[in-house]
């Protein structure tokens, strides 16, 4: 039997356009009917559910949440869960072809494996143990003495041809060898070709990595993607002509809809219906219009994130959520510290 | 390192029971800015609540909550964000939970 959704809660999904997008559950929308916030009914509403997970990505359901709270957890992974990044980028020597201000931006981008939560935010000038981790990159390129007279490969006729992100050596300072010395911190891909060199070609830089977000430079992002989409919605509004089956189920990905062999009786397939791409191919078929109806549904998000950090995939969505929280807790107090001030909001107003 | 300015104010014009009120948020964006406008607007006693980030070249969000009988948008503003912190907690229980029960399919994904 397939599920069925409450109306209200579909975006339809029409052949040149989409209807009822907004979502409309507030107080005196509806005459008669109480849409005012009650954490008892969230609760009863909220379903979160792991789909799948590897050790890079994570998709889940969250399911009972409005747009702007699903989409607020979404900007928070992109962009304001801390990560550990190389920032400063000193060149004592470099003589490749990649000039200094790329490569700097090439070493900046290099995800490293440091768990943020063992490093501070670098507040203000002061470099300390606490909230800055020093790298060198060394590395000089020279001819090998017993390479094949007529080669014309750099593996076999160059030593150190390519200067990689595991060529970085990280330098311990004041407290750091003790605190890192369960995974000393390092690319989390030792095998990104930074520069290509030749012989006697050499760079010698020192970086210094610090604490940032990705609202400030994308490098601090610690999501490849974070997106999510609304869970599509298919309803068979009569039977499709057993001859038309085949045809019926090209028009969606496949998976989703379930032809039965021997009676060719159409179905939506309950559990994959989630892999349509919502192509609407099926609404540029007269033979089927009246037959199917497409929709999405409003408060179903189904979330992808990909984690290219430090962060275990399944960690960055507690640690957006604690973001958040963070933020709330400081506008509150920001807001309750108005409250103290007294009658007058003379002395609260600003100009602007 | 320059002051910071505060992190809310209350913008001119406002009434003087706070009745209606437009609240200027330093360094938020649309972030906080649509949650937040979504739950005043779960009040009931909220008449109007809008909130826009008026020029990318400043760093605020302002957001506008008028209340119907006299009440104080600033007890709106802050129920409102003592309750996102709630739904927040229960959605992070909601998640810490599921994955506990490590029901979700495991895949390896090559590098």
């Amino acid at each position: 039997m397939a599920q069925s959704y409450d109306p209200r809660r579909l975006v339809g999904i029409r052949a040149e356009r989409v209807t009822d997008v907004s979502s409309r559950d507030f107080p005196g929308h509806y005459p008669g009917e109480d849409h005012s916030w009650s954490l008892e009914r969230f609760r009863e509403n909220l379903t979160v559910k792991i789909q799948r997970a590897s050790e890079r990505s994570i998709e889940f359901d969250l399911v009972g949440v409005d747009a702007s709270i699903a989409n607020a957890f979404r900007r928070i992974m992109i962009a304001e869960v801390p990560t550990i990044c190389i920032e400063n980028v000193y060149v004592y020597n470099n003589t490749t072809v990649i000039a200094d201000e790329i490569l700097a931006q090439r070493i900046g981008l290099i995800p490293l494996n440091v768990d943020p939560k063992q490093m501070d935010m670098k507040l203000d000038e002061d470099s300390t143990d606490r909230n800055t981790l020093v790298f060198t990159l060394r590395l000089e390129c020279t001819r090998k003495p017993d390479a094949p007279k007529d080669s014309t490969v750099p593996s076999e006729l160059y030593e150190n041809y390519e200067l990689l992100s595991g060529h970085l050596t990280w330098e311990p300072a004041g407290e750091q060898a003790d605190v890192f010395a369960k995974n000393p911190p390092a690319p989390t891909n030792p095998n990104i070709v930074l520069a290509k060199l030749r012989p006697g070609q050499a760079v010698d830089i020192t970086l210094h990595a610090v604490k940032g977000v990705g609202k400030d430079h994308a490098k601090f992002s610690p999501v490849a993607t974070a997106s999510y989409r609304l869970l599509p919605n298919i309803v068979i509004k009569k039977p499709i002509p057993p001859h038309l089956a085949e045809k019926f189920q090209k028009c969606f990905s496949p998976g989703v809809i379930h032809v039965d062999p021997r009676t060719k009786a159409v179905s939506v397939d309950e559990k994959n219906k989630r892999k349509d791409t919502v192509s609407r191919e099926v609404l540029r078929h007269p033979e089927f219009e009246g037959y199917v109806e497409l929709s999405r549904v409003r408060d179903y998000f189904l979330f992808s994130v990909e984690s290219e950090s430090a962060y275990l995939p399944q960690r960055l969505f507690p640690e957006a959520i604690t973001v958040m929280r963070a933020k709330l807790a400081n506008i509150r107090r920001a807001a309750e510290a108005l409250l103290d001030q007294p009658g007058d909001t003379d002395v609260v107003m600003t100009d602007s | 390192m320059a002051e910071l300015p505060p992190k809310v104010t209350i913008m001119k014009g406002a009434s003087p029971d706070l009745s209606a009120a437009t609240y200027q948020i330093h360094d938020e964006g649309h972030t906080i800015g649509n949650a937040l406008r979504w739950m005043i607007m779960k009040n009931p006693k909220v008449e109007f609540c809008g909130y826009s980030a008026p020029h990318p070249s400043e760093n605020v969000i302002q957001v506008r909550i008028q209340m119907y009988d006299n009440l104080s948008s600033l007890s709106a503003l802050i129920t409102a964000l003592a309750d996102l912190d709630k739904l927040c907690e229960t959605i992070e229980d909601a998640y810490v939970a599921d994955l506990r029960k490590k029901t979700y399919e495991r895949w390896d994904e090559r590098a």
